[in-house]
């Protein structure tokens, strides 16, 4: 057995991988789910707000999706846990004590290390810094310390003892804590546990200086074995108090070879001492025993003066417990109840091993053992635990992922049967009697539609060659910010300044060039707005038809107003209207919709080309052989002036571009939605399904393949799809 | 008494007719030396050239100048004497300049009989409103459709050839490459369209020449910008660096076609006792070896064309 306990822990973890990745899947799918739910629920609200049938709304009102909501959200969070406890490369073993019950000794016996590394409660109390001890057989010891940050420092460090203690307004970063005096402790607190901490946090404050660069270096920072003291301790082996650095620590990594063979891929982790005023060791430790522990190993030692089990042995145990009560602590935790090498407690440990069940402590085995005693720890402690482990841990998993795997299958019920009433929640339309009324309105909006539509198009066409007026106020606006913002120096001292700065009245003067050029091509980047709501005005102009009360009246489908209108109906306008084609009348709003003129693409080019005067290369003005900043000023001035007037006519020649480009593509856009083949029949299939929206007075709102409708029932369906048991399921 | 010659100026007040004159008479010593010819203008003439000379030479004393010269307000004429140097004038030449306000005049009765008397016929373009700004002042500047007009109105029933000379002025910036200058003379065309279909009409096809020679009146000052204001236009010019010095180019065009005209129809004519041609011609052997020479060298390319005409001129190529 014990000769491949390295392979059967290496086979372990191995198999533990595909369990993380299906975890994985099985969040995406939860993910998916939920926001298949909350389209469902917001659905469901649009509805409440549209629909008057007490009957319908009534049954909408007792659909709740909100518990499940909340259900789903818990399991993500679990389902993290789980899936970092299976992605973990290692086997490892927690191990839990107060203060003074031997813990760090037996750390020390089962890894080799000394009380240089792992401090042992002799001297002063512990650090609060968790280390985790890793067996590797071919390493000399290391050790990599991860830091806090300066934001994790106050979050997670600072800020508790703040809230606990009632200090106040919390430091917002490491300088604030550093400047400010420590507030004093209000009066209503008191106790020793709160001086305790106070003191804590006083430990923090007054030595802020010793450590707080820490935070700012990068982690995790290797270190040899002889430094790792250096950031675990207080005190050096001297008992002289000269370390900080653990204060900034977050967390240790030593890596050594344990000197027990054969042990594979395990790791032990020091939980700091409970019963130790180090605030926030409750939830670091339900954290960690959620996540990071495969097993656990109580430390207990009598005393020989007389010992029984106490209250605070029964808490220390429940913390556990609720840590991780998907599975019971009972299979996986060990309680070590230390001998004394003097053995004078052996008698109470016996009687405590007898006792142990009677206050409920239950765990898989209960020892004594001598922990200081590397024999006794290795043999009687370590071995029976691991093969323990090896036989029992692939169970435990699955266990532990079963009882995750049942809730998540009551979910995936609970689902279904909200699903149920939704799909239900309309009750049966109406049979089609409505057809005939239909087709009279139909026939009599597609008449309006065609001639509003080829009416404008004769409008625009007229207006072809006309000057567009809101581009061609942008233009002048831009034109008049040329001429007004020049970038032209104002005084010859200034030139002459720049003349020295630049060693060279021509440099001055290609900077200069090249300044103003710069300057003038950006007063045109506003054309865009002039682009922008001259193309918004026809879009407008295009909607003002399909939404003409009495006539088209397209207007109750969509909130949407304006040109957005045309947009939301390309959004709202399904893929397919008849089936196995491509709806020409989506394409037909989208393309309109999200037609633009850019300055960018129409006229950007034809304004750089005026600009060649003013690029130093190119520009056929240079200085005479004698310069001087008169000579730059009037330059500057003549070019700026051409280079302006040029683009005044180049402008000038583009101004009823946009009146041209308005044509085309509205003349596009009804070739699309008028003319193409079978256009017709979308628009009746389409304009069916939203009959009530535009024709509320004649139409019930959820009748027979209503937008609302099907809408609800596509919602339904999805949401079906994405609660398929197998979606759920993390075993095969 | 020398042979007189009339042509008339035609052209909106400003435009430059003085101009294109004042450099024609500073730079004919130069261009005509080897045709051993001299200009001489009468004493009031000479005065006015010599005040209009000032004029455009002070341009060049700032690097930017707005607008073109004030015009003159009444009808003047130029009178110079044209021969062999040191010797008597053989002819009379008469510049008949008619300022802008005068095209307006609806009746111009006096302008009709200029026309009529006149063996030529010089219209000065203003470049810049023809070709800058899309040619949007190019009508308020330039007027083509009332130069028709007058030519409708004056050579209804032309019995003699004339020579119609257009002379687009201010025109430096568009002749400082070929591309430009074939521009230039694009935008002539296609602006005095109606002018040249009206000269090829049955009647005046044989009778009328028609040529274009831009000439740079300063030579050394390009126009630069518009800006308007109140509704008017601005013009802006400057020189094309600040050295640059007074030097008009072929202010000597006008007059080598106007002479070679004069020459081709000095042979072309049958003498008779009556032909009113006699009025214009009669010429002496220096003055025909003088015109033969000069008309050597008219151009006919870069923004120089015959429009119409070609064998109404005595040029051996």
């Amino acid at each position: 057995m014990s000769m491949n306990r390295s392979a059967q822990i290496a086979n372990i973890i191995e198999k533990r991988q595909p369990l993380a990745n299906k975890i994985e899947e099985v969040k995406v799918n939860l993910n998916s789910l939920s926001s298949r739910l909350s389209y469902l629920e917001d659905y469901r609200q649009q509805l409440l707000s549209k629909v008057d049938e007490p009957t319908i709304t009534g049954r909408l009102k007792e659909i709740d999706f909100s518990k499940i909501q909340q259900n789903i959200a818990s399991e993500l969070q679990l389902l993290d846990k789980l899936k970092t406890r299976f992605s973990r490369d290692t086997l490892n073993i927690g191990v839990i004590g107060r203060a003074r019950q031997g813990k760090s000794r037996l750390l020390q016996s089962l890894t080799g290390l000394t009380a240089a590394e792992i401090p042992d409660g002799s001297g002063q109390h512990c650090t609060g810094v968790r280390s985790t001890i890793h067996h590797n057989p071919n390493v000399e010891t290391y050790g990599e310390v991860l830091f806090y940050t300066d934001r994790t420092f106050m979050d997670e460090v600072i800020a508790p003892y703040y809230e606990q203690l009632k200090l106040g307004t919390q430091p917002i970063n490491i300088d604030d804590f550093a400047r400010k005096d420590l507030p004093s402790l209000p009066n209503d607190l008191k106790g020793a546990e709160v001086n305790a901490k106070y003191e804590h946090l006083r430990g923090y404050h007054e030595n802020v200086d010793q450590y707080r660069l820490l935070l700012q270096t990068s982690s995790p920072r290797l270190i040899k074995k002889e430094e790792i003291r250096e950031y675990v301790a207080q005190e050096n082996l001297q008992g002289e108090r000269i370390y900080f650095n653990y204060l900034a620590v977050r967390e240790v990594k030593i890596i050594c070879n344990f000197p027990k063979d054969d042990l594979g891929k395990i790791a032990l982790v020091d939980m700091p001492g409970l019963g130790d005023t180090g605030i926030g060791d409750e939830k670091r430790m339900v954290k960690t025993i959620g996540e990071d522990i495969d097993a656990v190993l109580f430390v207990r030692m009598p005393k020989s003066t007389g010992d029984f089990w106490g209250d605070v042995d029964v808490q220390l145990y429940d913390t556990a417990y609720r840590a991780l009560n998907d599975l019971p602590l009972p299979l996986w935790s060990f309680m070590i109840l230390n001998k004394l090498s003097d053995e004078s407690n052996l008698k109470l440990c016996e009687q405590l091993k007898t006792d142990i069940t009677n206050k409920h402590i239950n765990v898989a085995d209960c020892v004594i053992a001598n922990c200081a005693e590397a024999q006794d720890a290795n043999d009687k402690v370590l071995d029976p635990i691991l093969n323990y482990l090896a036989n029992k841990i692939t169970d435990l998993d699955r266990q532990y992922a079963s009882a995750c795997q049942d809730r998540l299958k009551q979910l995936q019920t609970s689902v279904v049967a909200e699903l149920k009433k939704s799909r239900n929640a309309l009750g049966q339309a109406q049979e089609s009697v409505e057809m005939g009324e239909f087709l009279r309105l139909f026939k009599r909006l597609w008449t309006n539609l065609t001639s509003g539509l080829e009416k404008l198009l004769k409008k625009l066409s007229n207006q072809i060659n006309e000057q567009d007026r809101d581009f061609k106020k942008s233009v002048d606006e831009a034109i008049q910010k040329c001429y007004n913002d020049t970038k032209i120096p104002s005084s010859l001292e200034e030139i002459d300044e720049r003349r020295n700065s630049r060693g060279s009245f021509d440099s001055a003067y290609s900077d200069y060039l090249n300044e103003i050029r710069a300057h003038l091509s950006q007063h045109f980047l506003s054309l865009d707005d002039g682009l922008k709501s001259s193309l918004d005005r026809v879009k407008s102009l295009v909607v003002e038809v399909l939404t003409e009360p009495e006539k088209v009246n397209l207007g109750g489908i969509t909130e949407a107003k304006g040109s957005n209108f045309l947009g939301a109906m390309a959004k709202l306008l399904p893929d397919e209207i008849l089936e196995g084609q491509a709806s020409r009348l989506k394409f037909g709003f989208q393309m309109l919709s999200e037609f633009q003129l850019s300055y960018r693409g129409t006229i950007q080019h034809r304004i750089r080309q005026c600009l060649d005067g003013l690029t130093p290369d190119r520009t056929t003005l240079k200085l005479s052989k004698s310069p001087n900043s008169q000579q730059i000023k009037s330059n500057l001035e003549a070019l700026h002036a051409e280079a302006v007037f040029q683009c005044e006519t180049a402008l000038e020649e583009f101004l009823s571009e946009p009146s041209q480009a308005a044509f085309a593509i509205v003349e596009e856009f009804l070739d699309r939605v008028l003319r193409a083949e079978e256009v017709e029949d979308e628009w009746q299939t389409f304009l069916y399904q939203e009959r009530s929206l535009i024709w509320p007075e004649k139409f019930e709102l959820l009748g027979e393949r209503s937008r609302l409708r099907q809408e609800w029932l596509d919602a339904v369906e999805k949401a079906t799809k994405a609660n398929q048991q197998e979606l759920v399921s993390l075993f095969k | 008494m020398p042979k007189e010659l009339k042509v008339t100026m035609l052209g909106h007040r400003g435009v430059g007719k003085t101009s294109v004159l004042t450099a024609m008479y500073e730079q004919f010593y130069d261009r005509f030396e080897e045709a051993d010819l001299q200009l001489t203008p009468d004493p009031e003439s000479s005065a006015l050239l010599q005040e209009r000379l000032g004029e455009l030479k002070g341009l060049l004393n700032d690097f930017e100048a707005t607008g073109g010269l004030e015009g003159t307000e009444n009808p003047q004429s130029f009178n110079f004497g044209l021969g062999k140097i040191g010797a008597k004038p053989s002819l009379q030449l008469t510049f008949q300049d008619f300022p802008g306000g005068y095209l307006d005049d609806k009746d111009g009765e006096f302008l009709k009989k200029v026309m009529r008397e006149c063996v030529a016929v010089l219209i000065a373009i203003d470049a810049p409103a023809l070709m800058e700004a899309k040619g949007k002042w190019h009508e308020l500047m330039n007027r083509p459709k009332q130069i028709c007009d007058i030519f409708r109105r004056s050579y209804g029933n032309l019995k003699e050839p004339r020579l119609v000379i257009l002379v687009p002025v201010r025109c430096e910036k568009y002749l400082q490459n070929e591309e430009d200058a074939k521009k230039l003379l694009y935008c002539i065309k296609d602006q005095y369209a109606e002018l040249f279909g009206f000269f090829k009409s049955e009647n005046l096809l044989t009778k009328i020449a028609c040529v274009i020679t831009p000439v740079q009146t300063v030579g050394t000052v390009i126009f630069n910008n518009i800006r308007v204001e109140n509704q008017r236009p601005r013009f802006y010019f400057r020189k094309i660096s600040h050295d640059a010095q007074y030097l008009p180019k072929d202010s000597d065009q006008p007059l080598r076609y106007l002479l070679s005209f004069l020459l081709k129809l000095h042979y072309d004519t049958k003498w008779g006792p009556l032909n009113p041609i006699r009025r214009w011609l009669g010429w002496d052997k220096f003055l025909l070896k003088a015109a033969r020479k000069s008309a050597d060298k008219c151009k006919s390319a870069g923004g120089f064309a015959i429009i119409q005409g070609q064998d109404r001129f005595e040029i051996n190529k």
